[in-house]
């Protein structure tokens, strides 16, 4: 179904694509998500680990604040431990799944130790574990007070569910067809470079030569560009939002 | 014949079997009432034998083989023989056994034919002989995408079966029924059997439908298949046939619960494709010079070309025929004959196509070729024997539906891969031919979709979201249609029949929204319809959406557009062309005209053909309208709100498709909501800059047009449509502005009369 929705979109511009990294701000899983002061402890772990580390190499004993501190993420963490840190004594339950990824949780230390890398990310910042994440989108541009959203609605459909109608199973298009224009007689597939790709637009024709102008050209030049200029300063700030934000009676 | 159709619903069918004494015997209804009155017939009757849902091939061949015709007992003519003969030959009678057996055995069967199959006029007789609809007192019905097939086919049958057309055959279309009580087998418009679907939702007058070229995938086709999917679980006696072209027919099958399939192959030759080397530049040229050189070339056989529009039909015609006309002077090539051939040409040209290729000029020259060019019409509602080149550019017009601005338009498009095998089929029909196509194997591979859209993803939906609300069908979002329409064009559709009164906020039917769904019309014009008696014009606002819904009245040939021009001036209306159309209505009506209104026509650049057409669609409504009980009622003419009246009552309907003049910029205007920039098409009369005029059409072409015009007052949009012209709901601008100066004056108006009472 996934890839008869994207072959649906095809290019119109409704469906933007966010990358990975962008996309897990939007995840709100429970699950996955450490609650105010896991994440607090989380990032501690990470960043004092990182000294820990540092320190570890040379074999320089750890300070006393982290063996104070390292215990109690742990404790505190109903979540998946994202520390990974090298710590004397192994954690209780190494053989512990991710929900969401099925990967193991903290894998053995002696491993760690000798992927460095692997050692500073916790767990959720794993590639596995972003990948199988469910993303969840920005939400449709549609507006919400539309009676034809209401009455959807009522039925159960959901703008936000990037989702077309129909039954189960048998799911419709989500953006309506679009068509191109065609005011030339130009045949199929005139118009394509050799990889089938539509060639732009012609390159804008050589800058047209220099004119010389009387004033009354100028002066009319000039009335012309004040009047777009006052257009345009009016499309931007006489719309409705504007003059809303800046306190004025719309 | 209309008010029989719903009459024949629930409680009323006794008092029509009352009605129809005539001769009851004959009646399917009353057949089980006179069991003793046929039984000597039928022992003599091929049926005695037979057992429903349990024949075979060789018992309907002894049926039809008898002296006596099994339908109506009369004995069959010698015509019929000779017609049997033939109908023995086609294909689909070999597998007549396999497909009787897969009919018994399922309720919904998938049949595969392609053209030239018989599957159209063979398979609603199998299943006569093998349903008895007679022994039910039910009926089968066929249907077809368009009223011509639905004609004719019908017609062929009754031929085929040796009875009268309208009796045990018949057939009925949108504005015609031809059908009787006897009538055992119906061809119709699938949109008609959609309309009988919404006052019977079971669809019980039926024991077999056969949904025909259902691979057309039309608006109603698509609908009725969702539909039966329903009806079929609700009953079960309900047997369904979709028949279709060899193309895509598993989507069929799965879509119905994987249906049990049968394909017959058609009688087809090979047809080789070519292609060419290079894109062309511009294919209208390139077709021309194709047909010049197949006639230049290749042997002798008629070519068909395929392009888009009328002008450019004409145009190339034009062409082809003037250097048709050089070769042979100059190169002794033979005769060669150009048939233009779309939609909107009369009929008697449209028959020219089938006039046999021109003869050699001197016996033993080199022979005569016909050259028709046409729409996409050519592509499988037209079948023409002969043709053995097929000239194919890879265009169409296609309709297109954008919700965002509401806006139907008829774009030049890409053929799909489907659509362009279909074309090059054409060129196989009576010997091995050839398919030129100008576009490169590369752009056939990647430039063209698989299947053409299904008409359902390209439409506004409103009058058939108010079908499905009439059928029963409230869960859209649910509703099974095989292709679901996106999301956006389904609510926009919901949203114009909220404002049109015809569905409540909460997206239930209302009084008037059933009343509207009882037309075979478009809901703006039904709900302008129903309303027009509060304006006191319902008759002329009757005239004005007959004349709306028939191809335009006006001609105006190439050669002579100023005298067209000129004539159509005599009726031109000041305030615009929905007035035009009623002065030419009310001309054509007139006594002078009536005399001979062929000449009278001719005389004024008239279209005859649309104005009887007219005249035939203001008689249908104008009983419905008088079953609804509403008022037929004028302003007297010679009252000055006479014009006024029926401007408003035009609103009434019209209200969304309204343009504003745009304060600067000369003629150009600004749809209201959608923001559109368009011009006046040159066609209207609208002969004085119109602050505000109501649009019956938005026509995408080189720019924005709209088309058929009518100027109005904002003073009348906010007293009829109030929601929809809700001052606030605007953005500060030219349009706001002038609404509420509009609406200042009319709170001013208003108190005044207060002070003077």
């Amino acid at each position: 179904m996934a890839a008869r929705q994207d072959g649906d979109d095809g290019e119109d511009g409704e469906d933007y694509f966010l990358p990975l990294e962008d996309q897990s701000i939007f995840a709100t899983r429970p699950s996955s998500t450490p609650s105010g002061p896991s994440i607090a402890d989380a990032y501690l772990s990470i960043v004092l680990k990182k000294q820990a580390t540092a320190n570890t190499t040379p074999s320089s004993p750890n300070p006393p604040t982290e063996q104070n501190q390292e215990p109690s993420p742990r404790e505190t963490h109903s979540a998946p431990p994202s520390s990974h840190a090298p710590s004397p004594q192994p954690p209780p339950q190494t053989t512990d799944h991710c929900e969401i990824c099925n990967l193991p949780l903290s894998t053995d230390p002696s491993k760690e130790t000798s992927e460095s890398d692997s050692i500073d990310r916790p767990h959720e910042a794993s590639l596995a574990h972003q990948v199988c994440l469910t993303h969840s989108h920005p939400p449709s541009h549609l507006d919400r007070t539309r009676v034809g959203l209401k009455y959807l609605s009522t039925y159960g459909w959901d703008p936000d569910s990037r989702r077309g109608l129909g039954a189960p199973g048998r799911e419709g298009i989500r953006e309506p067809l679009k068509g191109r224009v065609k005011n030339d007689t130009a045949g199929l597939g005139a118009g394509l470079d050799a990889d089938g790709d539509r060639i732009k637009d012609p390159p804008p024709p050589p800058p047209k030569k220099v004119q010389k102008l009387n004033a009354k050209q100028m002066r009319k030049n000039q009335m012309e560009e004040r009047k777009r200029g006052e257009k345009l300063r009016n499309l931007f700030f006489m719309s409705d939002d504007v003059l809303k934000y800046l306190g004025e009676e719309v | 014949m209309v008010d029989r159709r719903s009459d024949s619903e629930g409680g009323s069918r006794a008092k029509r079997q009352k009605m129809e004494a005539g001769d009851p015997k004959d009646n399917p209804y009353l057949a089980h009432m006179y069991e003793d009155n046929h039984s000597k017939a039928d022992s003599s009757s091929a049926f005695a034998k037979f057992k429903r849902h349990q024949t075979t091939a060789a018992l309907a061949k002894k049926a039809e083989d008898g002296d006596v015709n099994p339908f109506n007992g009369q004995p069959f003519s010698s015509k019929y023989f000779s017609i049997l003969k033939a109908r023995r030959d086609l294909p689909v009678h070999q597998q007549r056994d396999e497909f009787l057996q897969l009919y018994q055995q399922s309720q919904i069967l998938v049949f595969v034919g392609e053209t030239g199959s018989g599957k159209t006029t063979q398979i609603p007789q199998f299943v006569l002989f093998d349903d008895l609809p007679q022994t039910q007192r039910k009926m089968v019905a066929c249907t077809q995408p368009r009223r011509v097939a639905a004609m004719s086919v019908a017609q062929r049958v009754a031929e085929e079966m040796d009875v009268k057309l309208g009796d045990e055959v018949g057939y009925s279309i949108r504005f015609e029924d031809k059908t009787s009580s006897k009538t055992l087998l119906k061809y119709m418009t699938d949109g008609m059997l959609l309309r009988e679907a919404m006052n019977d939702h079971n669809l019980s007058r039926y024991s077999t439908i056969m949904l025909d070229e259902a691979h057309e995938r039309t608006m109603a086709t698509d609908v009725l298949m969702g539909l039966l999917k329903e009806v079929v679980a609700r009953r079960p006696d309900l047997k369904i046939i979709i028949m279709s072209a060899t193309l895509d027919a598993q989507k069929f099958q799965r879509y119905f619960l994987d249906a049990p399939l049968l394909a017959v192959p058609g009688r087809t030759h090979p047809v080789e494709i070519f292609y060419t080397p290079e894109p062309e530049q511009d294919y209208v040229e390139a077709a021309i010079r194709t047909v010049l050189q197949i006639h230049a070339t290749e042997g002798e056989g008629d070519i068909l070309v395929f392009l888009t529009g009328e002008e450019e039909i004409e145009d190339a015609a034009r062409k082809i025929a003037l250097e048709g006309d050089e070769m042979v002077r100059e190169a002794d090539a033979g005769p060669l004959k150009v048939y233009p051939l779309y939609g909107s040409l009369p009929p008697h040209m449209q028959q020219r196509i089938f006039d046999p290729a021109p003869p050699a000029r001197r016996p033993g020259g080199r022979p005569g070729r016909k050259v028709i060019i046409s729409t996409n019409i050519a592509e499988t509602s037209l079948t023409i024997d002969g043709i053995v080149y097929v000239v194919d550019p890879g265009f169409s017009k296609q309709k297109i539906y954008n919700p965002r601005i509401r806006v139907e338009s008829l774009l030049v498009s890409p053929i799909s891969k489907a659509s362009a095998q279909q074309r090059a089929g054409r060129a196989g029909r009576t010997r091995p031919g050839k398919c030129f196509r100008l576009y490169t194997e590369e752009a056939f591979k990647k430039e063209l979709i698989e299947q053409t859209y299904p008409e359902i993803l390209r439409s506004n939906l409103s009058s058939t979201v108010l079908e499905l609300k009439k059928l029963g069908i409230d869960d859209l979002v649910h509703f099974d249609l095989m292709d679901p329409p996106a999301p956006e064009t389904l609510m926009r559709a919901l949203e114009e029949l909220n404002y049109l009164a015809c569905l409540d906020d909460e997206g239930e039917l209302t009084q008037l929204g059933r009343l509207a769904s009882d037309f075979p019309l478009d809901p703006v014009l039904a709900v302008m319809l129903i309303s027009s008696p509060e304006f006191y014009c319902s008759n002329e606002i009757l005239s004005i959406t007959a004349l709306l819904s028939v191809p335009n009245v006006f001609v105006r040939p190439a050669s002579q557009r100023k005298r067209a021009d000129e004539m159509k001036a005599l009726f031109s209306h000041e305030h615009g062309d929905q007035l035009t159309l009623l002065n030419v209505y009310h001309a054509f009506k007139g006594a002078e005209a009536q005399a001979n209104p062929k000449q009278w026509c001719h005389d004024h650049f008239l279209s005859l053909r649309s104005l009887q057409s007219a005249d035939n669609v203001r008689m249908q409504l104008l009983r419905i309208m008088e079953r609804e009980e509403l008022d037929m009622v004028s302003t007297p003419f010679d009252d000055k709100k006479y014009y006024e009246n029926i401007r408003r009552a035009l609103c009434a309907g019209f209200f969304m498709q309204v343009a504003k003049k745009e304060s600067q910029g000369k003629s150009v205007y600004t749809t209201i909501k959608d923001n559109q920039s368009v011009l006046l098409h040159p066609s209207t009369v609208l002969a004085h800059d119109a602050e505000w005029v109501l649009y019956n059409e938005f026509v995408l072409t080189t720019k924005n047009y709209i088309r058929t015009v009518v100027a109005i007052k904002p003073e009348w949009l906010l007293d009829i449509a109030p929601t929809y012209y809700d001052v606030n709901s605007f953005p500060k601008g030219d349009i706001r502005s002038s609404l509420q100066r509009a609406a200042d004056r009319l709170a001013r108006k208003e108190k005044m009369r207060s002070e003077r009472r």
